[in-house]
Parts: structure tokens; sequence; C-alpha cells
């Protein structure tokens, strides 16, 4: 059976891609943040994944608020980055796996998630970024993905977003559908977004170090205390955008109740964003 | 025993008393669709042109009200964001002149750009 051989956990602020695609992961506002990438750069490395299911938000490129999935997952053949407004990135497309997509879908769908199915899935910096810190060079430069993906997008766009405990739920659903899976695939998850970061308002620029460090510390040996708290304290704690935390909840889900963390680098700020990344396996 | 109402509602009231800041749920979703349409249209390159070419005309063409119109012309976003858009739409109208979510930021705290970087270098004391 195929195996879930490890999780990384990180933040898929836009700027942080900006930054790789245009060269300034040295300069001195982004060397602190890039040189903490490199030890999960080795961990990604050695973990080796055939597949990688990335976990993450559409912001506008593909889902408009006339349609809003909660849970939807891709089965295309190659997804390309697309243009959200400011031109598509200038990486490689990712190959897909439809034949593990679709086992996906039907053991998600046949445990009562009932998903939308893509055939077709341009990609954002919610899905590009992590890829290109986990799988890329300092600058994200990478000439293949060493992997093929598959594309799980939550909605953290429009209320009600999904519950913490159903994302949780959500991503043990896709641990049964790996371990069920008959091939003897490598199987990593990237659960993308947050940490505390809000945009809209006047409280845009809000961030909560003080919350992020306890979510990193409860989140391998005490994920509970995480799904018990409400939405509403995300976005109080976290910021109206950094509730897409629950998206690590979906990864922490598909790992074994005792798990390891592996490494831990947290940031402040990429912009407007804590930017925060763990790498985790089962115990 | 709590009824579901009652959950979801103290979930929204959390937001609710959150200074500064939109639950984007139904009733804001609802408040200005063209704005967020429009905004959601600068996907395309071809529309960027046109928007560009002739910003109060592309408005027209996407339903916009008047009101919502000068602000999309002012580059008011907290202006925006008051009358229901939602800020990852609003950002692609930002992304045309090009402005960063910095500019969003710094504008809808009524800060330079200058004060507000200062405002987020500030966090990393904490």
């Amino acid at each position: 059976m195929a195996q879930l051989v490890g999780v990384m956990t990180t933040s898929h602020v836009p700027s942080i891609g900006v930054a790789m695609d245009t060269g300034l992961t040295f300069d001195p506002y982004w060397k602190p943040l890039f040189d903490g990438y490199g030890p999960a750069k080795d961990f990604v490395r050695d973990l080796a994944p055939d597949i990688t299911i990335v976990v993450y938000n559409d912001h506008g490129l593909e889902i408009f608020l006339d349609r809003v999935p909660t849970f939807g997952v891709a089965a295309a053949p190659e997804y390309v980055s697309g243009d959200e407004g400011w031109g598509p990135r200038n990486i490689p497309a990712f190959k897909g796996d439809p034949a593990f997509s679709w086992h996906l879908i039907e053991h998600l769908v046949a445990q009562e998630f009932d998903l939308t199915m893509y055939q077709e899935l341009q990609v954002d910096h919610g899905f590009t970024v992590p890829m290109s810190i986990a799988f890329g060079g300092r600058s994200g430069e990478i000439a293949a993905w060493p992997t093929r993906v598959v594309p799980i997008n939550v909605n953290c766009i429009q209320y009600p977003l999904p519950q913490p405990r159903r994302c949780f739920k959500f991503g043990q659903a896709i641990r049964r559908a790996i371990d069920a899976y008959p091939g003897h695939e490598r199987v990593m998850i990237l659960g993308t977004g947050g940490m505390s970061h809000q945009l809209q308002g006047e409280r845009a620029g809000f961030m909560q170090p003080a919350f992020d460090r306890m979510f990193l510390d409860q989140f391998a040996p005490n994920p509970q205390a995480l799904i018990d708290l409400p939405l509403g304290t995300y976005m109080k704690e976290a910021g109206h955008e950094g509730a897409e935390l629950i998206m690590w909840l979906v990864a922490r889900g598909a790992m074994n109740a005792d798990i390891n963390e592996v490494y831990r680098h947290y940031h402040v700020s990429a912009s407007l964003t804590a930017a925060g990344l763990g790498c985790y396996v089962n115990a | 025993m709590e009824s579901l109402t009652d959950q979801i509602e103290a979930d929204k009231a959390i937001a609710r008393t959150l200074p500064g800041t939109y639950l984007f749920d139904g009733t804001r979703a609802q408040m200005n669709f063209a704005l967020n349409k429009m905004g959601m249209s600068l996907k395309h390159a071809a529309n960027r042109r046109a928007f560009k070419a002739d910003e109060r005309g592309y408005c027209q063409q996407y339903g916009l009200d008047d009101a919502t119109t000068a602000l999309v012309l002012a580059r008011d976003w907290i202006g925006m964001v008051h009358a229901g858009g939602n800020i990852f739409f609003i950002y692609k109208i930002a992304s045309v002149d090009p402005l960063t979510m910095q500019h969003l930021g710094a504008q809808q705290n009524g800060l330079s750009l200058e004060d507000f970087r200062a405002k987020l270098n500030a966090y990393r004391q904490s």
C-alpha cells in the first residue's frame, strides 16, 4: 500500500514567491526567512515523495464567489501556475497522478466527504509557493518537479469556512485513502496557509506571534487543543485571513496520533504575514 | 443545551467584535457582487488592458454603481472593503497599477507606507 512518509506545513504568502522569482532571497529583509528554509528542503529531499498532496486555498484564480466549493480534489494530468492578476509564475508545470487522485476522490466520498472534482485546474500562489519552498533551490529554482501532485483546495475565502474539527477529520479520511491505495507510492502532504495575518480592514497588518507559537507548540503533541478552538477564535487570535491555519489541521489529521517534529521555522514577517513552517513524521 | 443557531452566532459574534474586521460571510458576499466580479475579471491580461484604457467605462460594463466606481477610480481600498469588496478580488485592481498588499494595508490603516512597514516590523520584537 501507499505510505504517508511525512508532512510539511508552511505559509504561502505571494511575496515569498516574488522574492524567489526576483532573486531577493539574500536581501537583508528576506534573508532570515530563506535561511530557515534550508533544513526543510533537506527533509523533503530525504522523504523523496512520489506524490505530494497540497492542501491549499484558491485566492481568486479558479474560484470566484459565484460558486465556492468547501473541499475540492483535482485529478488532472497536469497543473500550471495561473495568472492571478500579475502574471503567472515562470515555473515548470506540475505532473498530476489522475489514478491516485480518482482513488482519493472515491475513498473520500465513500467516507461522506462530498467533494468538488476537477479535471482542469490552474494553481495559484497558495499551491506554488509551498512547492517552491519544499522542492526548489534557495530561489525556488527547479528544472522539473521531482514529484507528482494532487491539489486539494479548502474554502478559506467566504464564510462559513469548514470547522477546524471537520478539517482534521478530512485529514483522517485522506489518510485512510492513502493507506488503501494498492501502489507502493511514498506520499507527502503539504499543509499550507497562515500563520497569523489579516489583509482586510483597518486591522490589516495584525499578527500575533504568541498565538502562532502556541499553535506550533500544540500542533504535534496536542492537536485536540487546536481542533477545539472555534473559527471565531482563529479570526480573533490569528486574523481574518489567519484562519487558513485550518489547512494545517487537514495535514495533522492525516498523521498518526503520535508524531515527531523534525524541524520548525518561524519568522515575523513576510510582508503582512507571520511565516511559519514545520516538518513532521509519524512516530 | 446550546442550539445550533446559537453556536453559529457565537462564532460570528467573536468576529463581529473585532475592530476593523469585516467577516466575509453571506451578507457581505451579497453586498457588492459586481465589484468583486470586476476585480476577478482582471486575472485576464486583455481585461487589464481594457481596464487601464477606460477605467470608468470598464466599471460600468461590470454594473458597478456610481459610488463604487468612484471608490475604484480613487483606489480607496478601505472604502471598497466597507462597500463589500473582498480583499483578494480588489487586490487584482491594485495589481494593475501595480500596488502591493503593503500599499493596501497602509491605506486601510490610514498610514504612510513607511509607517505601516514600521508597524509590521515592530512585530519582530514580540
